[in-house]
């Protein structure tokens, strides 16, 4: 039966089961469990299939949304995930991390008068349904071209890159410089917003592929780009921003201060929530304050609360509408008692003879003039300082591009923010045979953006394995 | 004595630029890393045009003139500061940028306090709005690339 449009507006958005949050803050189990076909099928048939679909353009990898989700409508559920691995090989992924309430979401009409088709939500359910219940399809592989490829960082940029190039005939090998796959899909987001068994599944199949992982490895280091060069025959840089930034405020040495990175890496990719069993550990406290506002500073804050942390405070010097991070993780911190100071920012930090960390001293600001960007800027309120008792700090900040394989590659060419100067939908960078893609190339983005990047890459780099033009 | 005065100003102000271009022109150079070496190098380039503006500049209209307002967001005022060295990460060549840019404005902005003349405390005050403006602008490449809170 063919719904129209009116009926399919009535259909009220449907709501992912979750762990509760009283429940949630004492594990690391993901929290939302996911639809069930009916439920599944139910939220496609909301999509009104407008005649020129503008979710389409919010995807950075345009994947064909009203087609997929036609096909979950009609429960043609192996159709659907067929569909999104046109362009996104990383599915699972992107429909837990993805921000889509700023790409596609934003763009569905229906949420111009209420809320948008769950796009992400139904990406996840048809990714995790072949996972579940198909298992993982082998693409076509096309024979072997007797090239080598070497892939440089195994997150989302390398990953697809080395996909892709498998697919296409070429032998691919991913070095990463961690003891695990998955970048910042690894040690950046926690279990509880992406479980890294999807991630190994995913890695697994690459493997299949033909796709050779060398873990521990360090490019730049071990060897540099003109020794693999002698190898490869080209190479993709996927190396991310995985350089912390701090405040360079007074008392940011003390103990018991993390960069986020360094905290959620611990917990993450060391597994120290699950110390002794694991071999590193991670300091247990009872105040922690998170400065930032993005999806970093929310999983530092509900990683902390799980760590049994009794008070977890985010501080954040703008108003809560301006926060970057995705809508539904505030949701879910707020849900999990993590108490949001905003328009507030770190002045120092103020700590005890032996050297850790006991009160934060922070400024009250308020919203001044606009800035170019027409957000109002936070300024500081004179003589509003006041302390808050932490016994542990996290910097959220912000990332800059990991500057190991540029300092040692003379003749790579860096932007004056540290990046991988690369060209615009080829991804060659100033070095011949040389492509880069993702964080490095265009800071701290988002997982989508990346793999969209390692797409362009790859086509680019095969174009130029079969010509040799650079 | 007046137009002397404003004058010698603006020559001195000139030379504050010519200072931080021999500087950053020299941080370029000894910067071991290619994107601090390119910072220092596009903040040459800005101090020379700040001395052009300062130098094409009309006297008696800068006298007249009221000083564009530019609120200071303050996002740096709490980081300390850091000596030049080659060995600069990006994050402190640009804080070592923007403490500069503000002392010049506080540099300026004490100057004005003192003047009793009308039109020669236009003159700092227009020169303190400039300094404010660059370190705002400096600013504002610092939240976009490192304090972004992503």
């Amino acid at each position: 039966m063919t719904l129209t449009p009116q009926e399919r507006m009535k259909i009220p958005r449907q709501t992912m089961r979750e762990q509760k949050p009283e429940e949630r803050v004492k594990n690391f189990k993901e929290v939302p469990f996911g639809y069930d076909e009916d439920q599944a099928v139910k939220e496609a048939e909301r999509c009104i299939m407008c005649k020129n679909p503008l979710c389409v353009s919010g995807c950075p990898v345009e994947v064909d949304i009203p087609k997929f989700l036609e096909q979950i409508a009609a429960r043609n559920f192996e159709g659907a995930i067929e569909t999104i691995k046109q362009t996104n090989m990383l599915a699972a992924v992107c429909g837990r991390v993805c921000p889509q309430e700023t790409q596609c979401e934003q763009k569905c009409i229906l949420g111009k008068k209420g809320h948008a088709v769950s796009i992400g939500a139904l990406e996840r359910f048809v990714a995790d349904y072949e996972r579940d219940k198909l298992g993982l399809k082998k693409p076509k592989m096309a024979p072997s071209t007797g090239k080598r490829v070497a892939v440089v960082g195994g997150g989302p940029a390398g990953l697809t890159v080395a996909g892709d190039m498998a697919k296409m005939g070429y032998e691919v090998t991913v070095f990463e410089a961690l003891h695990r796959l998955g970048g910042v899909l690894m040690y950046g987001i926690p279990e509880f917003r992406l479980p890294k068994e999807i991630l190994e599944i995913e890695v697994k199949f690459l493997e299949e592929m033909g796709v050779e992982f060398k873990v521990n490895e360090v490019i730049g280091v071990k060897y540099s780009l003109d020794e693999l060069l002698e190898e490869y025959d080209a190479i993709f840089l996927g190396t991310g921003a995985g350089l912390p930034y701090f405040m360079n405020i007074p008392g940011e040495n003390l103990n018991g201060l993390y960069s986020a990175n360094e905290f959620l890496t611990r917990s993450n990719l060391m597994g120290a929530y699950e110390f002794p069993t694991s071999d590193t550990p991670i300091a247990q406290s009872k105040n922690v304050a998170v400065v930032g506002g993005g999806n970093v500073a929310m999983d530092s804050a509900r990683t902390a609360k799980r760590l049994g942390a009794e008070n977890v405070y985010i501080i954040y010097r703008r108003s809560e509408a301006e926060m970057p991070a995705r809508d539904a993780e505030i949701h879910h911190a707020k849900e999990e008692g993590i108490i949001f100071n905003i328009l507030m920012n770190p002045t120092r930090f103020i700590g005890n003879d032996d050297g850790w960390v006991t009160k934060m001293e922070c400024i009250k600001m308020e919203l001044g003039e606009p800035d170019k960007s027409g957000r109002r800027r936070p300024v500081p309120i004179t003589g509003s300082e006041f302390t808050l008792d932490v016994d542990c700090a996290v910097i959220a900040i912000g990332n800059g591009p990991n500057p190991l394989v540029p300092h040692h590659t003379p003749d790579l060419e860096v932007s004056k923010w540290g990046n991988i100067v690369a060209e615009e939908g080829t991804q060659k960078t100033s070095k011949k045979g040389v492509f880069a893609g993702g964080d490095i190339v265009v800071g701290a983005a988002t997982v989508i953006w990346a793999m969209g990047d390692g797409r362009r890459a790859a086509r680019a780099m095969n174009e130029y394995l079969k010509t040799g033009v650079w | 004595m007046q137009e002397y005065f404003a004058k010698d100003l603006i020559a001195k102000a000139v030379k504050k630029e010519e200072e931080a271009d021999k500087l950053y022109t020299s941080a370029a150079a000894k910067a071991q890393h290619a994107e601090v070496k390119k910072l220092f190098t596009e903040l040459a380039e800005q101090e020379r045009e700040h001395k052009n503006i300062l130098l094409g500049m009309d006297m008696d209209k800068l006298e007249k003139s009221t000083p564009q307002k530019i609120s200071d967001p303050k996002l740096t005022q709490i980081a300390e500061p850091t000596a030049l060295s080659d060995e600069f990460t990006l994050q402190e060549a640009i804080l070592f940028a923007i403490k500069r840019e503000d002392e010049a404005y506080t540099f300026y902005k004490e100057f004005a306090a003192l003047a009793e003349d009308q039109k020669l405390k236009n003159v700092f005050e227009n020169l303190a709005a400039m300094e404010m403006g660059h370190k705002t602008s400096l600013e504002g490449m610092y939240e976009q690339n490192i304090y972004n809170e992503n």
